[in-house]
């Protein structure tokens, strides 16, 4: 782990060891698999941004971006289907670009953190500039050190941009479910999807079926059924078979994502393009929720490499020789679900069409980070 | 069933006063009535006993009891290994046709046409794979996966949630019916419809292997309407296992009784749109789903003759 | 966000009493003091052998690090001086490893217990900690196991070992088939009450002590338990193994003597797991069978495309094929299912793996055809060449068109020359010292590996004979020790399961759990007359056995017997039939262990006991009855001492007056005997010959006396 060279830290510096040993834990733990989940693993790295970025010296500007792409890297390949760390490191260095190339356009510069202000749907929001440019513009003559403060108070935004992801999707839930309905999920594991439904809970009066995401979530899946039920929600179980079965009767799919791609589609559950293609051959419309830092500027060339394949004694029982033995078996965890199959992806700085979000990550990236 | 019956007429006697052909057909209406308050009948049984109430009421009432009995027990036999077993092999026998050196199928829970026919692939020395898929609660294809791997076809099991991830590679989908309703859609093992349309998205062929005895007259349009239903407790137990010894309850619907708003919904069957089916294989050839109607027709006018 | 934290929470929650200070420690056993590795433990310690293209004890490592362990001892023994180099240059001794590693040289030591002692003596353990072998790959969740092993010790002050087992089926590929062992346990706690090694050439029965029975309610006897050698211990089992000196094997040795032992009173626990992977790489069977469980995932997350090497790069496609940065394919050539490539290898035109690991910097040429086998680093395989379900070891060449069959072993640096063939099970080494002395070995093996190979056929040393299944010509056909020596496979192996499962096959029904209470009152609710029999037959013998070890009184064995007899309701029949079986079943005893000859054994054992025949045996009928028990005992009996037993005991049985002589004589006469063997017959014979004329004899005395 030691071939990191990283020219803004040294070896022999005390505080500098003390960042490669958070580095290289925080690599370990990706790769045994000790954080997962993207709200987890975006948190913990956009943290370990910020004791980087601070421990960090550097006299040009240039040596900090290539630094920080180095250790996006590394946190990739430590695992390269846990997209929150690359999506984090690729936000930082958007924010560091933007604040050196300043921003004169004064235009398309979204970092807009929902704030307290309400959100609203429309898709010209996008173009109303926020506060934020203002205050890069007073940055644009800057350099080298000057801009530590502002990128960690950026990073720092960041971080409460994830905290308060929730809260910011939940509020426009009431505009999207109406009385009465009939909804059916079949993420469970996602936190988003139950405070989305929970906040919704409170003004309507509506019943959620729960799939079981058979075999890796089911016990979050029931435990996710058992909270709804208490927030006074009419809650059904059904297993993943009968989503078909039961679709005539929905009148929305909510899922929740790991991670949305550059094209509109998202990695998500297994099991969930299922859904959300008899979902399609039943016209219900799909809505994704997702925090904006799920977005990916990567696009799915290669499907089977985003998806990670899981523990296989899940599936058949280790003890059951004949089958261990002779029937290959497979357990992926995550599944791809088209663009063509989800209608509109909720996220906490409005609502988007799977076709805008190329924009979007337009706005959140800059282009040159997208290969790290 | 029908070896059931076939005892109830032997056992039967006419009771004075009335004919055979009167009187029977009424007598076997209370079997069933307890029949169905068992399980509901299925399709396959509801066809055999219309048949056989037929055969009954044609029975000339002169002919002495004994007779008409011997005859109707014969006509039973018959029946079993026409609509029954020789449906079975010649559909095996034109359903294999369709397995090439090369394929990839994929086959949705268990079913014994769709098992004897990759057996019979197999043995002409076809090469191929075949992809199960399986789903909670009932496991029924780690059953048939088992069955086919000992025959030592290349299987790959896999769990209804990770079908998209295994789709692409497939090149034909076989799938078993529970029956063919008369407006072309499949009732089947529930998750089959989920099989069948996204291999209908991906323009995989999907085939059913069903024999006409399965075809209903009955038209339904979707599986909420008239289901099965099964024992929400088969879904407590969150083990792969499920007929293992350690069970494992899920730990957060130990008491769902005593939550209110919380339900646990299991049906056993779904319906697959015709579209999604390429065509039916029975043993009468192969058909698309439209011409069910035709074959119920076919028959019913088999009937009166 | 570092570990320790993590470690902490976890030890906050585990237990209280535990000081949060205390460092958690790990024993790591590297050498399996066996050497089923051989030839490849000759140049490299196993622990470093690569699996799935990682060393050995990576995985464990790994284990470690995901289970919150503060400190690591690695003992080595053998290449102790490799271990070291090894894990100095490892991610392990970097500041940032979860732990801090430490390796503990002790190469003089012979055994597991010597490691122990040695341990000891250096005093570095300081509470309780973990024990656990170089080879084992697992994926469970330690805290779990922890807390339990911490709850089970605060309720039972001498619980000093918790064993972790795996549950799988009797024949399961990553079970061994070398000395597989057989757990009794207590149902409700699962505290291990015996434990037995199954030797192949063991009798297929294992004897359980009728106190056990009784000592618990539940008990159940396993056979189906992957042991995978991770066990909690307490801080003293360094010392007991000091104190008792003798105690080599942890297993063997150890864990049964502090079971059969009364005096330490100790207990030890097992913690089965069924939702997780765990197992040890013990020979090279589970060699095999573990890199394919790797393969196919269920050691998730420790997997190839986890690359637990810092330097590896291996990504997973669909399949189960793994392959590094840098592989070049031919475009021809066919990668199957479960197959995993290391970097820089070249695969030729053509060629078919399938099924296989293939390490760095392999250059394989065009229409090679693999399968089933390991192939390690830097190994150029020739044009044509044929390898199945065999290990190609590093630093290896197997030229043009040769053939390597299944279960052969080719070991580092070893060449097969053009177009040879090696056939099955064969193990190549270039290590001069291991040459079986009777073959003419240069020759033979240059026959093997051809006029421009390298390597000779490596001979199993005397010490490892013991290992084997011996039957195993008779079933193979092959090389003795196939059991180990099969890599992997399919039809050698099969045949080789028939005839172990075969040998089981008596074991199994021991399986079935059964409740025992006191002995009077069980079973008295079952109402099955059968089953009643049955159980009174094994109640009885029991109670006998105990009163002809224990020396019981004869009035305590003839009471209890008669109990029994009330309390499940059967008739004088079913007790005579039992008192015989019992009785001769110790005659036989001390007849084959030599103890005494049958005369004697049968005198011996008749002459303290026929008085539990008096309240047996009533009138004549009931004589008869008896003799025909006799014969139909014997009958069972190995044919050599079963006439002459038979014999006296019939003589026996007219000394003791407990049959009359005209009962024997109608006996004699009867069809049963008749039936019987020759043997029996001529031996009979001439005794009742002997007792016709006595009796006149003894009458004339008798009058005489008078």
């Amino acid at each position: 782990m030691s071939d990191l060279t990283l020219k803004t830290l040294t070896h022999h510096h005390k505080s500098d060891k003390d960042i490669f040993f958070q580095i290289d834990t925080f690599i370990s733990q990706l790769k045994r698999r000790q954080i997962t989940g993207s709200n987890d693993v975006g948190m913990a790295t956009a943290h370990l941004l910020v004791r980087f970025v601070s421990a960090a010296r550097w006299t040009h500007i240039d040596s900090l971006i290539s630094d920080l792409r180095l250790l996006g890297k590394r946190l990739i390949a430590a695992q390269p289907r846990e997209f929150a760390c690359g999506n984090m490191v690729r936000r930082v260095l958007a924010l560091i670009r933007e604040e050196i190339h300043g921003n004169n356009e004064n235009g398309i510069d979204n970092k807009g953190l929902s704030s307290s202000s309400p959100l609203i749907t429309s898709m010209f929001n996008l173009l109303s500039t926020e506060d934020k440019s203002i205050e890069t513009a007073n940055n644009e003559k800057k350099t080298g050190r000057d801009l530590k403060p502002y990128i960690i108070e950026g990073i720092q935004e960041l971080i409460e941009e994830i905290r308060n992801i929730e809260d910011s999707i939940a509020g426009m839930s009431v505009e999207m479910i109406h009385e009465n309905e009939v909804l059916l999920t079949p993420s469970p594991n996602s936190k988003t999807v139950l405070e989305f439904l929970r906040r919704a809970s409170q003004k309507r009066k509506f019943s959620v079926l729960v799939t079981e995401s058979f075999p890796n979530e089911t016990e979050i899946a029931h435990a996710f059924a058992k909270k709804l039920a208490k927030a006074g929600i009419e809650t059904v179980i059904i297993p993943d078979s009968s989503v078909y079965a039961v679709m005539s009767r929905v009148g929305k799919v909510i899922v929740g994502a790991r991670t949305v791609l550059a094209n509109g589609g998202c990695i998500s559950a297994s099991g969930i393009a299922l859904a959300c293609e008899a979902a399609k051959n039943h016209k219900t419309p799909v809505l994704a929720v997702t925090g904006v830092y799920k977005l990916s500027p990567l696009y799915p060339f290669d499907v089977e490499s985003l998806i990670e394949v899981g523990n296989t004694g899940k599936v058949v029982d280790f003890s059951d020789k004949d089958m261990v033995e002779n029937v290959e078996v497979m357990n992926p965890t995550y599944d791809y679900v088209a663009p063509e199959n989800i209608d509109i992806y909720v996220t906490n700085i409005g609502g988007y069409s799977p076709s805008f979000i190329y924009r979007l990550v337009l706005d959140h990236y800059s282009s040159e980070d997208n290969k790290l | 069933m029908l070896l059931v019956f076939k005892s109830v007429i032997r056992d039967y006697d006419t009771p004075s006063g009335t004919t055979l052909s009167r009187n029977l057909t009424a007598y076997l209406s209370h079997q069933i009535d307890y029949l169905v308050t068992a399980r509901p009948l299925s399709v396959s049984m509801g066809n055999a006993i219309r048949w056989l109430k037929r055969e009954i009421s044609i029975i000339n009432i002169d002919t002495s009891d004994t007779v008409a009995k011997r005859e109707l027990q014969s006509l039973i036999d018959t029946f079993i290994k026409e609509k029954i077993e020789a449906s079975g092999q010649v559909i095996v026998q034109s359903a294999a046709q369709n397995i090439n050196d090369g394929d990839v199928l994929l086959t949705f829970a268990r079913s014994e046409v769709v098992k004897q026919t990759f057996v019979e692939a197999h043995s002409q020395g076809k090469q191929f794979r075949v992809i199960v898929v399986d789903s909670r609660p009932l496991h029924e294809g780690k059953k048939l996966v088992s069955e086919l791997a000992s025959e030592g076809i290349k299987c790959t099991y896999i769990l209804i949630n990770a079908l998209s991830y295994v789709m692409s590679d497939v090149t034909t989908v076989f799938l078993g019916a529970h029956a063919m309703f008369a407006n072309g859609l499949l009732y089947s093992r529930v998750g089959s419809a989920l099989v069948a349309t996204s291999a209908k998205s991906r323009n995989i062929p999907v085939l059913v292997l069903c024999e006409s005895i399965k075809f209903s007259d009955r038209v339904q349009f979707d599986a909420v309407t008239l289901n099965e239903l099964s024992s929400p407790d088969a879904l407590l137990n969150i083990s792969i296992n499920s007929n293992s010894r350690n069970d494992t309850l899920s730990p957060a619907l130990r008491d769902w009784r005593d939550v209110a708003n919380l339900n646990i919904l299991n049906v056993l069957y779904d319906l697959t749109p015709a579209e999604a089916i390429k065509k039916i294989v029975s043993e009468v050839g192969n058909l698309p789903p439209s011409s069910v109607p035709v074959i119920l027709r076919e028959y019913k006018s088999d009937y009166n003759a | 966000m570092p570990p320790k934290k993590e470690n902490k929470k976890d030890k906050k929650g585990a237990a209280a009493e535990f000081e949060e200070e205390t460092k958690f420690q790990a024993v790591v056993l590297t050498d399996s003091y066996q050497n089923r590795f051989r030839p490849m433990t000759l140049d490299k310690p196993r622990c470093l052998l690569p699996l799935v293209n990682a060393p050995l004890i990576e995985y464990t490592l790994e284990f470690l690090a995901t289970a919150g362990v503060d400190e690591v001892y690695i003992v080595c023994c053998s290449h102790g001086d490799q271990i070291e180099d090894y894990i100095r240059e490892s991610k392990w001794s970097r500041p940032w490893s979860p732990f801090t590693v430490q390796t503990v040289l002790s190469p003089e030591s012979m055994s597991v217990g010597d490691a122990m002692r040695d341990i000891d003596t250096k005093g570095l353990i300081k509470s309780d900690f973990l024990l656990i072998s170089g080879d084992v790959v697992t994926n469970i969740q330690f805290d779990k196991v922890l807390q339990a092993h911490r709850e089970r010790k605060i309720k039972d002050k001498n619980s000093i070992m918790t064993m972790v087992l795996r549950e799988a089926s009797s024949m399961h590929r990553t079970r061994s088939k070398i000395d597989p062992g057989v757990f009794i346990l207590d149902e409700a706690t699962d505290r291990c009450i015996r434990y037995e090694e199954i030797t192949v050439d063991s009798t297929p029965h294992i004897a359980i002590d009728p106190e056990l029975l009784d000592e618990s309610n539940d008990i159940s006897v396993r056979n189906d338990l992957i042991d995978c050698h991770i066990d909690i211990c307490s801080a003293d089992i360094p010392a007991l193994f000091q104190e008792n000196f003798d105690y080599d094997n942890l297993r063997k040795d150890f864990v049964r003597g502090i079971l059969t032992s009364d005096l330490l009173g100790k207990t030890i626990y097992t913690h089965i797991v069924n939702d997780s992977y765990a197992s040890r790489v013990e020979n090279f069977q589970t060699y095999d069978a573990i890199s394919r469980d790797i393969i196919s995932r269920y050691t998730y997350p420790i997997c190839p495309d986890s690359n637990l090497l810092d330097s590896q790069t291996y990504s997973y496609q669909s399949g189960h094929i793994y392959k590094e940065n840098d592989v070049v394919l031919a475009q021809s050539c066919m990668i199957k299912s479960a197959t995993v490539i290391g970097k820089d290898t070249f695969v030729g035109d053509g060629t078919k793996v399938d099924f296989s690991t293939i390490g760095r910097k392999c250059t394989i040429g065009n229409n090679v055809v693999i399968e089933g086998s390991y192939i390690w680093d830097n190994v150029t395989i020739e044009d044509n060449a044929i390898i199945k379900n065999s290990i190609v070891s590093s630093n290896t060449i197997i030229k043009e068109g040769a053939i390597v069959q299944s279960g052969s072993i080719v070991s580092f640096g070893v060449i097969v020359g053009k177009g040879q063939t090696i056939p099955l099970d064969t193990k190549l080494t270039i290590n001069e010292d291991y040459v079986d002395e009777q073959d003419d070995d240069e020759e033979s093996s240059n026959r093997l590996v051809g006029s421009d190979g390298k390597g000779i056929i490596y001979c199993e040393s005397d010490i490892e004979s013991d290992d084997y299944d011996e039957d195993d010509d008779s079933i193979g056909g092959h090389n003795r020790g196939a059991l180990n020596s099969l890599v992997s496979n399919f039809y050698q192996l099969n045949v080789s399961d028939v005839s172990i499962a075969s040998l089981s096959q008596p074991r199994k029904k021991t399986r079935r759990r059964y409740s025992t209470t006191s002995v009077t009152t069980a079973a008295s609710d079952l109402s099955d007359l059968e089953d009643e029999e049955e159980d009174f037959m094994r109640e009885a013998q029991l109670s006998l056995d105990r009163a002809i070890f224990e020396n019981h009184d004869l009035d305590i064995a003839a009471l209890e017997l008669n109990t029994l007899r009330m309390a499940m309701n059967v008739s004088y029949h079913e007790v005579r039939l039992a008192t015989i079986t019992t009785l001769h079943n110790h005659i036989f005893r001390l007849v084959l262990t030599d103890t005494l000859d049958v005369k004697s054994a049968v005198n011996k054992v008749h002459n303290r006991w026929y008085p539990l025949f008096s309240r047996q045996v009533f009138d004549r009928d009931d004589q008869e009855d008896l003799l025909q028990i006799v014969l139909d005992d014997s009958s069972r009996r190995p044919a050599a001492n079963a006439a002459k037993a038979l014999m006296y005991t019939v003589m026996s049985f007219y000394d003791n007056d407990v049959v009359e002589e005209e009962v024997i004589n109608k006996w004699w006469n009867s069809d049963a005997v008749k039936a019987s063997d020759e043997k029996t017959k001529e031996l009979l014979a001439k005794w009742i010959d002997w007792l016709q004329n006595a009796e006149s004899d003894s009458s004339e005395e008798e009058s005489d006396d008078e």
